[in-house]
């Protein structure tokens, strides 16, 4: 009996060992055996031949690309209707329960092996993967906790976090938190959660510092509230502490740097005793945890923006993690903010001109030396932001007035930087509100997915905006890395593109997909180009930005290889065009994405001729993306003469088809022809800045080609009303010239008002921002100059100095007039007296530290020899 | 207002204004006092009081509108409340526990009392509510809510007191005391207009002069009436009220929007004969004399570091007035700026040249 019990028990051992150790030792290749083989995204059904067509048939222009129908994929539309899981109505999982089922204080203190052992169990659980078994299991609160717990320590260092949950008390005061699935998700998932062993760090110190954490003060009155307010404030500091890395002694540097040392004090952050370094130092997370009490003390005091308690909490990330380093970031200013700058949402656009745009103090010192501030610090002891509404500042205290006293109130706020400017944007009413902006090229001081573009804060938003499906595609992309993790790289990869299917807005799940994909896909260039499709479709009609940066920088550099045929990668291309939107701008670096297609077609003479007739068909239907018509021109022309005058005969071809009589197809025509001018400007602005390389039929072919796309818009009316200035003697030589500039303003919307400009009705030219902005006019012929008049928008008092020069050649330059101490008139003319300048160039420089760049309804250049 | 006793009201008005010119008396006080005929304050707009505020008796000075204030406003105007019952929870509190108080009717005098809500997100019903009560009112600036906002009796702003570095605390006795200051300012400025209004020529100019002190919003042309007044300025009254630091500054340092060009290099022996010209002159006020004492400290150091001269600038800067916040912030220099050494190369770059 007792030899059997014994057997027994080796038999059961070895059972139990095996089944502990299965999840470890048994191979890869044995499970894929069961495995489905994913079905293929849509294949193209049939690719377009693209031949060479004569150069003569004009048209084979109007010839629509062959479209690819799109092809329903049944893997893709059912992931579409998959059943979204309800977070919130998930039951949350009891202490009593995560007592029995979650891991405990002694697996949280060897965090290496509890990721092993988390990943153990979703090997052990999920056995068969296709959309309903995924499905069911992310369903599943526990098994939604597990992936969350496990995406959380790969993002920690796993030796630093075991130190960390080895320290009194620090195991007891996290459990509740890690073993919260509402908490743990937000904490992981609504912000980019980097070294997450000092964000739980920081957390243990708010706890120790606010015991009440999980205790929610009932407001007094009904407006929606979240429970877990202050735990979800903490979990936003702390993400965002951690990944700009506003802790320990980096941060003291960072703030006895020169750049802030005067800008005032901030206690806690910027010690200014050797005592108060070493106490500092002790404290490390001590900013953060100002930001966490000011947050939560406020909110329990009723003191902040209503909202703030029901926002969703990936926006909560935005003021509680407001500048940590900045001096605008101090509890004393936020505070001040709080209690002095608090208004309805919408109206932090406005709170920036409270501010005095005053770039010089009381004492004569610039606002770009520290001591601008400094002698004002006496009165304003920690409250920076106070001193900036005093003292005054330029576009960057005042954005900066403008976002913080946002973020103060718990209402999402960020600067952005601006070609020589500095704004802001509030999140109001669902959407950002960019303010005090003077261009549409922004770049948020905010990064997202390590992108400072305003297209990735946008899509990001979008994204977070889709709740529960974003959600779900995180859960599965932590899921499909957890397979990954697991060796499981077939299943892996069939969970990443579940994943990319249900929220293909979702960023870093892209790369994660790609990136174990990239051999199979390499393998099928069809389904590769089916990839590429998905991703026009789904990102390129909204955030066309977006979708050029994830195929110039995930999918070109490798399906590119893989399409061996210029035929394959032109449907590669079509679909980016084709998918989008008819109202979207390309207000942004589209040469980039353009180049690379075009680059990737080779030598051939009749494959790139191809591709720039799609690029002129895809703007010809939506002619908002003029730019991209202007590079076709500039790199046909750059090509050579023929292929210049090909794509100018395609340019031609559709204006001649927009009927006049239709508004919207002259709204069309308007813009087309401005592409064109806009290129024939570019080339002879780039043929100019190359010396020794200007051709002089080169430029005077570009004057034609502006002049004859000019024609028909030059007797327009002009909303510019001119100043009457006296009659000057002799011929208006500047009529029919070319304007070129080094900086386009992208809000000007029609490129014909240069010539315009050139006339004595007046039109615009307007430049980006900037100093020492160069406007050059090509004149139409070679002219003795005797006078010159110059009407700025804005009346010559908008100029501080400027400079004229004159040239024969495009090369070397002469000064004409120098106009230093400009008068507030509306005109300023340059009268040489009698004598005369000859010259073909006339060039305008808006002088030094000019802000405002160039902004002119006319500049005339008149010679009175001829009549 | 839309009420059937608002418009009977409008109807009678300018008959009850005939009627004072002819008595001697409004009709309309006596009118309150005899309860049969009170059309003034109608039921329906009893009805419109904001949330939490106890409802107007026929005696308060609070009103249910903005129109309704006006139309009531007496010598001493409207005092409105700003609020935001959707977003702004401590305001939405001091209603209670400041708007409300007896203390605040004690130190407004006879001026109408107002609270006004204003909306975050609104819903239509909200929004109507909204624009009875303070149609036609201007927004606090920037919006900022808890504001107290002052009126004249024709809806002209005096005073604003936006937020709680004004307000004080959530029971609003700061603001008690501000608001008492503010009322007492505008009650002088409006007996010495009175005043002004009897005499002319450089008289006047000393009275408009005085009311250019106040610390609240005078009137914008006040400045040009004091010029009329005493073209030659033997008050000295025009200086002192058109004086502008700013433009001195901007002037001296041969810039004209702030922004220093390459070219500009201020010249200090004409930045001290200029300042000196403003420190000297005691029609100035103190503060812009120290501003121009500012200048030139500003100047020394850049040119001389803290030199016996610097020193000296700040010094005679205290003196002028040495409780006043310029005084405080020149002694601080002394030690923020007290080790500075004068610059090595003191030779004036031209890169601008003439041609």
């Amino acid at each position: 009996m007792k030899d059997k019990l014994i057997i027994v028990g080796i038999v059961l051992g070895c059972v139990g060992l095996g089944f502990l150790l299965e999840p470890f030792i048994m191979p890869e290749e044995q499970k894929i055996v069961q495995q489905e083989t994913p079905p293929p995204p849509p294949e193209p059904v049939e690719e377009p031949v693209i031949e060479p067509e004569p150069v003569e048939e004009p048209e084979i222009v109007q010839e629509e690309t062959p479209e690819i129908p799109p092809e329903e994929d049944p893997e893709t539309t059912d992931v579409k209707k998959m059943e979204i899981v309800q977070e919130d109505n998930v039951k949350p999982v009891s202490e009593e329960e995560v007592k029995k089922k979650g891991p405990s204080p002694t697996d949280w203190k060897h965090p290496k092996q509890l990721q092993k052992k988390l990943a153990a169990r979703v090997r052990v659980s999920l056995n068969h993967v296709n959309k309903d078994s995924v499905l069911e299991f992310i369903k599943n609160p526990e098994n939604r906790l597990v992936i969350t717990q496990w995406e959380l320590l790969n993002r920690a260092d796993l030796d630093k976090l075991e130190d960390l949950m080895k320290g009194k008390g620090v195991v007891d005061s996290l459990i509740p938190l890690l073993n919260n699935l509402q908490w743990v998700s937000t904490f992981v998932y609504d912000g980019e959660l980097e070294s997450a062993e000092t964000a739980l760090a920081m957390i243990h110190d708010f706890r120790q510092a606010d015991p009440k954490m999980d205790e929610d003060v009932k407001p007094e009155d009904d407006l929606p509230v979240r429970p877990g307010v202050k735990k979800r404030i903490a979990a936003a500091v702390a993400v965002e502490f951690a990944r700009n890395g506003w802790y320990g002694p980096a941060m003291l540097n960072k703030n006895n740097s020169d750049d802030v040392k005067n800008l005032g004090s901030m206690p806690g952050i910027r010690p200014r005793s050797r005592k108060a370094e070493r106490e500092a130092q002790k404290n490390a997370y001590l900013a953060a945890r100002e930001r966490y009490l000011f947050f939560a003390e406020s909110w329990d005091k009723g003191l902040l923006n209503s909202q703030f308690g029901n926002m969703p909490d990936w926006l909560m990330h935005f003021p509680c993690g407001w500048k940590g380093d900045s001096p605008f970031g101090s509890v004393g200013s936020m505070r001040w903010m709080r209690d002095n700058a608090s208004a309805p949402a919408i109206q932090f656009t406005g709170m920036a001109f409270q501010v005095p745009y005053l770039p010089l103090n009381k004492f004569g010192d610039t606002i770009f030396t520290p001591l601008y501030y400094e002698p004002f610090n006496v009165l304003y002891p920690d409250n920076f932001a106070k001193a900036t509404r005093d003292t005054g500042a330029v576009c960057g205290g005042c954005s900066h007035f403008g976002a913080s006293s946002s973020c103060a109130n718990g209402v999402p706020a960020i600067t952005v930087g601006e070609p020589g400017h500095c704004a802001y944007a509030v999140y109001a009413n669902g959407k950002w509100h960019p303010s005090f902006t003077i261009s549409d090229d922004r770049h948020p001081h905010w990064k997202v997915w390590g992108m400072n573009t305003w297209s990735a804060l946008e899509m990001m938003s979008d994204m977070y905006a889709e709740g529960q499906r974003t959600r779900d595609a995180q859960i599965m992309t932590s899921l499909g890395s957890i397979m990954l993790a697991n060796h499981q790289a077939k299943k892996a990869l069939q969970v990443y593109e579940m994943a990319v299917t249900m929220q293909p807005l979702y960023n870093p799940v892209w790369k994660l997909y790609l990136q174990t994909a990239a051999k199979s896909l390499c393998r099928l260039p069809s389904r590769y180009l089916g990839v590429n499709d998905f991703i026009c479709t789904s990102v390129a009609p909204k955030h066309p930005e977006m979708c050029s940066h994830y195929l110039t920088e995930t999918i070109y550099p490798t399906l590119l290889k893989t399409l061996r045929t210029p035929k394959q990668k032109m449907i590669a291309f079509k679909s980016f065009f084709d998918n989008l939107d008819v109202n979207e701008k390309a207000e942004w670096d589209i040469q980039k994405l353009l180049d690379l297609q075009y680059e990737s077609l080779g030598k051939a003479f009749s494959n790139k001729e191809q591709y720039l007739r799609m690029v002129a068909d895809a703007v010809n239907r939506r002619p908002k993306f003029g730019p991209a018509l202007s590079w076709a021109m500039i790199k046909a022309y750059n090509e050579n003469k023929r292929m210049g005058d090909k794509v100018r005969g395609i340019v031609d071809t559709l204006l001649e088809a927009l009927p006049k009589e239709d508004a919207e197809a002259q709204t069309k025509h308007a813009l087309l022809s401005a592409s064109v001018v806009r290129a024939a400007e570019e080339m002879s602005a780039a043929a100019l800045a190359a010396p020794g390389r200007i051709n002089p039929r080169d430029l005077d072919y570009f004057l034609d080609l502006a002049n004859k796309y000019c024609a028909p818009y030059l007797n327009a009316e002009s909303k510019n009303k001119m100043p009457d200035f006296p009659k000057q003697q002799g011929k208006l030589v500047s009529e029919g010239g070319l304007v070129m500039m080094e900086k386009y303003n992208p809000d000007q919307s029609s490129i014909v008002q240069h010539a315009a400009a050139l006339t004595e009705r007046g039109g615009r030219i307007l430049s980006e921002k900037g100093n020492h902005v160069k406007v050059t006019i090509h004149l139409p012929l070679r002219a003795n100059i005797t006078s010159v008049v110059i009407v700025p928008t804005n009346g010559c008092k908008s100029y501080r100095e400027w400079n004229i020069e004159t040239s024969s050649d495009g090369k070397t330059w002469e000064l004409l007039a120098d106009l230093p101490d400009s008068k507030d008139e509306p005109y300023a003319i340059v009268d040489l007296g009698g004598r005369s300048r000859q010259a073909k160039f006339l060039r305008i420089d808006s002088g030094a530290e000019q802000m405002t760049g160039i902004d002119f309804k006319a500049v005339l250049v008149y010679d009175k020899h001829r009549k | 207002m839309t009420s059937i006793g608002n418009n009977v009201h409008l109807f009678t008005r300018p008959i009850l204004f005939l009627s004072f010119l002819v008595l001697g008396t409004s009709p309309l006080i006596d009118a309150q006092e005899e309860p049969p005929v009170e059309p003034e304050v109608p039921q329906v707009a009893l009805d419109l009081a904001p949330e939490g505020m106890t409802k107007p008796t026929v005696k308060s000075r609070r009103d249910a509108s903005y129109s309704d204030a006006l139309r009531e406003a007496g010598p001493d105007g409207i005092i409105v409340f700003c609020y935001g019952p959707d977003w702004n929870r401590r305001s939405t509190r001091m209603l209670k526990t400041f708007w409300e108080r007896q203390e605040v009717e004690q130190v407004t005098g006879e001026a109408r009392l107002l609270a006004v809500p204003y909306y975050q997100n609104p819903t239509e019903e909200q929004k109507e509510k909204a624009r009875e009560i303070s149609y036609r009112m201007p927004v606090p600036p920037f919006g900022v809510c808890p504001s107290v906002l002052m009126f004249d009796s024709n809806g002209t702003m005096y005073a604003s007191l936006p937020g709680m570095d004004y307000l004080g605390d959530e029971t609003g006795t700061l603001a008690l005391e501000n608001i008492a200051k503010k009322l007492e300012a505008f009650r002088k400025m409006r007996k010495l207009l009175a005043k002004a209004d009897e005499v002319t020529g450089p008289a006047k100019a000393k009275i408009l002069g005085e009311i250019a002190d106040l610390p609240i919003k005078v009137p914008e042309d006040l400045s040009k009436q004091i010029a009329e007044a005493d073209p030659k300025d033997t008050t000295g009254m025009v200086v002192r009220t058109t004086h502008k630091p700013q433009e001195l500054l901007y002037k001296l340092m041969g810039t004209k929007d702030g922004f220093l060009g390459a070219h500009s290099n201020p010249d200090l022996k004409e930045m001290i004969t200029e300042s000196m010209k403003i420190i000297r002159n005691e029609n100035i006020r103190t503060s812009d004399r120290q501003e121009a004492y500012f200048l030139l400290i500003g100047q020394t150091r850049r040119e001389e570091g803290a030199s016996a001269r610097f020193k000296q600038l700040i010094n005679a800067c205290v003196k002028l007035d040495p409780t006043s916040r310029e005084a405080t912030i020149a002694k601080s220099l002394l030690e923020e700026w007290g080790s500075f050494k004068a610059p090595k190369h003191d030779k004036k770059k031209k890169d601008k040249k003439k041609h």
